[in-house]
């Protein structure tokens, strides 16, 4: 540890070092309250208890045998869900195909990528997504 | 033979049971420090799934960091870049040769699968094994150059938290545990374990006063101690488990606000690593 300006002769180094010090000191002093400060706020302003799950395609690849629908799950709500269920649908009627896929986790606010797999060429129009179900992680 | 001939072959005699003593303390701590990383699914997963630029920028950042270690407390005592650098090239061969031998044995590698899985899953075990080895040498070695290397300047100690947080992050940033956890977790209870984290960090740089870790003289207020070793400790937690927690990809499509639980979650124990390793290296 380098030596405070309080004890001794002061060198000008010793002075440059301790300012350092006292400057890491606040700025991370600075973040750690930030944190803690953001967190609080969430604790106050965000109390929604349930997932609000939103399937989005972003985008269709046809595969040498089919198509790839890669899909985002967006969770908009204030809370985490685990283990989601969401099936794709082309088609209606007894030709109807459907495949599904399990997403481990939608984290609150935030966007998690899924892809479901057909044997077919697909056209999104023709596609109808649903989540089946989720629980609590 | 001569009397001059005889000393010059006794000394290589001790330098050579001296480097080899020091490999295999520094093979000793590679397994010690590497072993819960070897054993662990997400990280043989992470070997072949994870980005190749960030599997890079992590080999190159270990970089600085062993060296630095290998400053702090390396094979020898050096105190030339040159000879740290090459310290530093043994402390990844050993890495390397202890990660091959021992996911060879557990059958997480073996000769049929592709290069890049075998690749990805070495490097990603190296990195952990050259940090163990570089630590491992400084724990076996032996005690009596111990009180001079206490004399520490302030950017020395701050380098050692940050290898403690690296050594601890790294150790539990890959497995499913740290989001879950995250995920479960309270706002209230995220603001406690930031509490509770710099409550322990501090008890931690208390406890290094005793042992005469840095110069803590008898007037040197608690809050001056607080501040410049405790809070400033608890950033380079965060920072380091941003960092680790960015490179396995587990901050991925995460929204700002859980990013952050995350980062709380892996900070607790990073933080414990760079508050210990004040105490112990």
């Amino acid at each position: 540890m380098t030596a405070s300006a309080s004890d001794g002769p002061s060198s000008r180094s010793a002075r440059i070092a301790t300012a350092i010090e006292w400057t890491l000191a606040a700025v991370s002093g600075v973040i750690i309250l930030g944190l803690a400060g953001y967190l609080l706020f969430e604790a106050v302003t965000k109390t929604g208890s349930h997932p609000v799950l939103i399937l989005r395609i972003d985008g269709i690849e046809a595969m040498p045998d089919g198509a790839v629908v890669d899909l985002s799950v967006l969770n908009t709500g204030h809370a985490t869900a685990a283990e989601i269920e969401i099936e794709g649908t082309l088609g209606t009627g007894p030709d109807a195909i459907t495949s599904t896929a399990t997403l481990d986790y939608a984290p609150a606010e935030s966007t998690s990528p899924v892809a479901l797999v057909f044997n077919r060429p697909v056209s999104a129009n023709e596609l109808a997504l649903r989540v089946l179900g989720y629980r609590d992680p | 033979m001569t009397d001059g001939q005889g000393i010059a072959e006794a000394d290589q005699d001790d330098e050579l049971s001296g480097l080899l003593t020091g490999l295999g303390r520094a093979f000793g701590g590679a397994l010690l420090f590497c072993l819960p990383m070897l054993m662990t699914m997400e990280m043989w997963e992470l070997g072949f799934a994870m980005d190749r630029w960030r599997l890079l920028l992590l080999l190159l950042t270990s970089l600085p960091m062993l060296m630095f270690l290998s400053h702090y407390s390396g094979f020898e005592a050096t105190w030339d870049w040159k000879e740290d650098l090459r310290d530093v090239a043994i402390a990844y061969g050993i890495g390397l040769v202890s990660s091959i031998v021992v996911l060879g044995v557990l059958a997480v590698i073996g000769p049929q699968m592709h290069a890049s899985e075998l690749i990805g899953k070495i490097v990603i075990h190296t990195i952990p094994g050259a940090l163990g080895a570089l630590l491992g040498r400084s724990q076996f070695g032996p005690n009596e150059d111990n009180e001079e290397k206490r004399e520490q300047s302030y950017g020395s100690e701050l380098g050692i938290m940050a290898a403690g947080a690296l050594y601890l992050g790294l150790n539990v940033a890959p497995t499913e545990e740290m989001i879950l956890i995250a995920f479960r977790m309270s706002s209230l209870q995220s603001l406690l374990l930031i509490g509770l984290s710099l409550l322990l960090m501090h008890g931690f740089v208390f406890a290094s006063e005793f042992k005469g870790g840095s110069e803590v003289r008898e007037d040197t207020r608690w809050w001056s101690e607080f501040m410049r070793f405790t809070v400033v400790g608890y950033a380079i937690a965060l920072a380091i488990s941003c960092y680790v927690l960015w490179t396995f990809g587990r901050l991925d499509g995460l929204s700002l606000s859980t990013s952050l639980y995350v980062l709380v979650v892996l900070s607790f124990p990073a933080a414990i690593g760079a508050a210990a390793a004040r105490l112990i290296l």
